[in-house]
Formats: structure tokens, C-alpha cells, sequence
């Protein structure tokens, strides 16, 4: 029974491996016209020279493919090297710059192009043109979706490394004052980058000998749990390493998200702004800011009690 | 097997300066332990410093000794810092669930004897040497520094 | 690379224990920070048998997942008196012996996979494996 049915559409589905090995050339040129004419085709991304090759060997994959796999489905392995040829070109087409859209037009124009062709052939057998219409239609429509699946993840891919240059290049940590670190945090954080920061961090407070590290978080927009423990995470390993960490810059709402997520952050000091941290820090390293103004009051009193200020170092911040 | 390891315990003034320098087993965890206590008593020293700026690992046996002498030696009037976790090491360990609560942990030696001076008020010389210091620095600055 | 078998017995076993772990995870190219995780599990976990079985074994292995992560097994395996709640030997904060209570939960959080097959009177076996 399933023979039976199998057979009559195995056969029906060989004409159309017939229309492509005897026309072959003919499929090809009106294929090609056809996407130079179109408003698709960009010469400053793709030659033609380039484009008549691509789109030879894809036409010859195809009618291979059909006739190995006598008419089977895409999914058959004699359309093996025709995917990997998709794969390829599709991935070259997305570097280039193309729309996934583009790349799914310039495999589906094929079908319009072989569509006239088929009807002229079998124009008295209407039972054998709707078959075949049928079956090449269901292959090249796959086709298209492998090159707009593998537009995609070419993109994805492209985004990927993007995101990982740009990881490094985020988590800078500076040294603001003697023993004092500051960790400005800009944009999304993920699990794997707060992880890096982490690490970055620790070991920077080890090489210069930090006492104090400031995360500023004014640039974060949002804040999950995951990264929310990455952050409790550092600020307990910094303290058992001997430093202790200032949380600056926490909008309301990621105070908000974070109160509603029921993350303790009690345990961690907390400053709004990263100017409120550094005084903080400061006074934590036992130094303080003290304005100009001020600073030569003292001086006047200190001389009008007989001591020699020449002597009495500069007292701004950090000077000891 | 008693004593296979002996971790060197110096006195400097009165801090008991405890360097730890190599993978130790349990046995040399809880002698440690022991010896630091009766040093303790011994010297009537009121600092401890335990060096372990050298250890790859940490885990809670070693965490829990940590703990314990500083609790210890706080009822014997001494107090405890722990020098040099490294930034592997106190990673491992929040992960493990050790805090180290009650511990005072320090980046270096020298943050370590300034915890032990300046908050805990141990100087590391003697009683009478501290004593003839601060009056010297009182007579050279005015106040101190 | 083999796999390697360390006898669990004393307190030395437990410093071979993680130093060859150490080792090893050095070999496969783990990073420092993760050197030092797979090190104390395998000190957790063979004090566990040293203490609670007297003897038993950790096999270190190094391994490749289906997706080509390399990575590296340990398993602990004794024929002690094993965990009769293994559910509760896992809970943060539990604890058979003094002070103990960190270890299992702990170690689970150090490491990719933790599974346990333990049953009283049948022993204990722990698999953990850390990827690369």
C-alpha cells in the first residue's frame, strides 16, 4: 500500500530532475537575468561574476540532489552537500550584509524561474504539473529557510563575539587613590560578565593592595538575581581578602527590583551617589577633603598659636 | 603520625606571627590549633596573625580552625587576623558557605599589625618599650601622628 | 589522559587527594579560580570518607561531554555506613557530626554536576564532574 503510493510520486517527482538536467543552462541564465534586474541586486556587495557562480553550483547541487535522492524530500541525505552549500553561501551573504529577507528571495526566485518551464512541459497533465509544482515548491521553500536560519546565526554569532570584545573592554578597574579602587559598571550585565568583574576586581585589589573598592552602578539599567548574587558574592569574597566594598550609583528602580526580588543588601554599605562613595572611601583609609578656605583658616589659627605651617604638610586629601 | 608538619609560630613583641607555608593535613590543622593556644598562654601575647597569603586552598576543616582561634583567643584576651586570602580562595570559600564570621582578614602584613595597633590597640613592642616610644613621639611632634 | 585512583585512608590520603586533583585540573587547562574549587571538593569529599567510612577511594577522570566540553569526574566511593537521608545531607546547615554541614551542600555549589547514590548499610558514592 504505502509502495503504491510511494511509487507514483517517486516517478512523477524524476520530471522534474528531467526539466532540470536538460534545461539546466536555460534555468540558470533566466535565473540569473532575473536577479540582476531585480531591485535585489546589489552590485556593491556581490559581483556578477560571483553571483553566475554561486547560483551554477546551486542549481547543480539541486538537480543533483533531486536525482540522487530520486525526487526525495530536503531532508534527504543526498541534499546533503546542497545544504552545506547553503550554509556556506548564506554565512558569506550575512558578513556581506545582506537582509535575511534578500537571502530568502534570491533561493525562491529560483522556483519562479522553473514554474513556467514545468507548466510548458506537462501542459496537457494537470495531475502530474500540480505534483511537481507541488514538490518544487516544498524544496525550495526549505531552502530559503536554511538560508534565513543561517542568516541568523551568522548574525547571532557576529553579536556574540561583539558582546564578548566589549566585556573586556567594560570591566576596567581603576585605581582612584592610594588603596582605593573604583569599578564604574556600564550597561547590561549578564551572569558571565558580573563573573569576570568579580575576578577582575579581586585581583586587582591584591596587586595594588586595595583596602576600599567602590562598585558604581549608576550605568546599570537592570538587575536580575542572578547578577544581584554575583554582586553579594564579590563584596563577601573582597571582605574576607581584607577590603571591603562600597555599592554607589543605585537608581530607585533597581532598588526597587531589588527590594521586590527580596535580595538582602543591609550587608553592604551603600552610597547614592559615586561622590558620596570616594568621600566615604577616603575616610575609611583615614583621609579626609578639606576645601582651600578651610584649609587656610586652620593655617592662620595653627600660625597664630605659634606653630610653623611650612611644617604642616598640605592637608587635601591623601597627604599624610 | 603526630607532627608531621611544624608551622612556625615567631613572637614579635606581643603578636604571634603564625606564617603558614604549606598544604597542611587535619592532624597539623588541630596541633596548629593547640600550639597557638598554649604560645598563647605561654607568652601572654595579645595578637594573632596567621600568614596564609602561601595556601592554594581552603576549605572548611581549615576554615572552621580559623574561626575557632580567633573565638579561642578571644577569651584569652588576644585577637586574631588573617593575612593574605587569596582572591581564588575567598571565592571557594563564600561559594562553600564560610564566612569566616568573627575573623578580622587583612590584604598583607602590614595592614595586618596596623589592624592589631590601631583598632585593637596592641603595639608590637612591649609594655615598657611602648610605653618610652609614645612619650618620644609625644616630644617630637606634639601629638601623634 | 587516565584516569587516576588515590586511596582514601588518613589525613595524608586527603592532602594526596587534592593535590592530585589540583594537578590534574592544572593538566586539562583549568583556570586558577577553578583549580581551587575542584581542590576543595575533593578535600570535602575524601574527608568525608576518611571520616565517616574510614576508607574508600576517589577516581579522577578527566572527560569530554557530547557537545566536546572537556572537563573533569571525580568520584568518592566507599562501603561505609552511607546517608540514610540523602535529601537532608544536602540542606545548607545539616549536619551528623559536630560542626560538620557545610561540606555536601557546599561542594555541590563548587562543582557543574553532583550526584549521590547512597543508601545505609550500601555505602556512598559521590560523582561530581566540573567543565572546562
Amino acid at each position: 500500500m504505502a509502495e503504491q503510493t510511494a511509487a507514483p510520486m517517486q516517478d512523477s517527482s524524476r520530471r522534474v530532475a528531467e526539466v532540470f538536467s536538460t534545461r539546466r543552462d536555460e534555468i540558470l541564465n533566466l535565473w540569473i537575468k532575473d536577479r540582476l534586474e531585480s531591485d535585489d541586486f546589489r552590485d556593491e556587495l556581490i559581483s556578477k561574476k560571483e553571483l553566475r557562480q554561486q547560483s551554477r553550483q546551486l542549481v547543480e547541487l539541486l538537480s543533483q540532489g533531486i536525482a540522487d535522492s530520486g525526487g526525495g524530500q530536503f531532508e534527504d541525505p543526498a541534499f546533503d552537500e546542497l545544504r552545506r552549500f547553503l550554509n556556506d553561501i548564506s554565512h558569506l551573504r550575512a558578513v556581506k550584509g545582506y537582509t535575511p529577507m534578500e537571502n530568502a528571495t534570491y533561493v525562491s526566485a529560483l522556483r519562479n524561474t522553473v514554474r513556467p518551464m514545468l507548466v510548458e512541459d506537462f501542459e496537457g497533465d494537470a495531475a502530474t504539473l500540480a505534483g511537481e509544482l507541488g514538490y518544487l515548491a516544498s524544496v525550495i521553500d526549505k531552502m530559503a529557510l536554511v538560508m534565513v536560519e543561517n542568516y541568523i546565526r551568522s548574525r547571532e554569532e557576529t553579536i556574540r563575539q561583539q558582546r564578548a570584545d566589549m566585556m573586556e573592554l567594560s570591566t576596567p578597574v581603576i585605581k582612584v587613590w592610594d588603596k582605593i579602587l573604583t569599578l564604574p559598571i556600564i550597561g547590561t550585565l549578564d551572569s558571565r560578565r558580573a563573573q569576570l568583574m568579580m575576578e577582575a576586581l579581586l585581583q586587582r585589589i591584591v596587586e595594588t593592595g586595595s583596602t576600599v573598592a567602590i562598585l558604581d552602578i549608576t550605568g546599570v539599567r537592570t538587575m536580575d538575581t542572578l547578577v544581584a548574587n554575583h554582586l553579594i558574592k564579590t563584596v563577601t569574597a573582597a571582605r574576607l581578602m581584607g577590603a571591603r566594598c562600597i555599592l554607589t550609583g543605585v537608581s530607585p528602580a533597581i532598588a526597587q527590583t531589588m527590594v521586590q526580588l527580596g535580595i538582602d543588601l543591609t550587608q553592604i554599605t551603600t552610597r547614592a551617589q559615586m561622590s558620596d562613595g570616594v568621600k566615604l572611601a577616603l575616610e575609611m583609609i583615614g583621609k579626609t577633603i578639606v576645601s582651600t578656605t578651610a584649609l587656610a583658616h586652620l593655617r592662620d589659627g595653627l600660625q597664630r598659636n605659634g606653630a610653623k605651617p611650612a611644617e604642616q604638610a598640605p592637608a587635601a586629601a591623601g597627604n599624610k | 603520625m603526630s607532627g608531621a608538619q611544624r608551622i612556625p609560630i615567631l613572637k614579635v613583641g606581643r603578636v604571634l606571627v603564625v606564617p603558614i607555608q604549606t598544604d597542611m593535613d587535619d592532624q597539623t590543622v588541630v596541633h596548629l590549633q593547640e600550639r597557638i593556644l598554649s604560645e598563647l598562654e605561654r607568652t601572654r601575647a595579645r595578637g594573632v596573625l596567621i600568614d596564609i597569603s602561601l595556601l592554594e586552598m581552603v576549605d572548611s576543616f581549615i576554615g572552621r580552625m580559623l574561626s575557632d582561634i580567633a573565638s579561642m583567643a578571644r577569651i584569652m584576651d588576644a585577637r586574631t587576623v588573617v593575612v593574605g586570602i587569596q582572591p581564588a580562595v575567598a571565592i571557594t570559600l563564600v561559594e562553600l558557605g564560610l564566612e569566616l564570621s568573627g575573623v578580622s582578614t587583612v590584604l598583607n602584613v602590614d595592614e595586618g599589625i596596623k589592624l592589631l595597633r590601631d583598632e585593637f590597640d596592641i603595639e608590637e613592642r612591649e609594655d615598657d618599650e611602648l610605653f618610652w616610644g609614645e612619650l618620644n613621639l609625644l616630644g617630637e611632634h606634639g601629638h601623634r601622628a | 589522559m587516565e584516569s587516576t585512583a588515590i586511596a582514601l585512608e588518613n589525613d595524608q590520603d586527603i592532602v594526596v587527594a587534592r593535590g592530585e586533583v589540583r594537578t590534574l585540573a592544572a593538566a586539562i587547562g583549568f583556570r586558577s579560580l577553578d583549580q581551587t574549587r575542584l581542590a576543595t571538593v575533593a578535600s570535602e569529599l575524601a574527608r568525608n570518607i576518611v571520616k565517616y567510612a574510614s576508607r574508600g577511594q576517589m577516581i579522577a577522570q578527566p572527560t569530554r561531554s557530547p557537545h566536546g566540553r572537556e572537563g573533569l569526574r571525580l568520584i568518592f566511593e566507599d562501603d561505609g555506613p552511607g546517608i540514610a537521608n540523602v535529601e537532608a545531607a544536602m540542606t545548607d546547615g545539616f549536619s551528623t557530626s559536630k560542626g560538620m554541614g557545610k561540606g555536601l551542600p557546599g561542594s555541590r555549589r563548587l562543582v557543574d554536576e553532583f550526584t549521590i547514590d547512597s543508601a545505609p548499610g550500601r555505602g556512598t558514592r559521590i560523582t561530581v564532574v566540573r567543565w572546562l
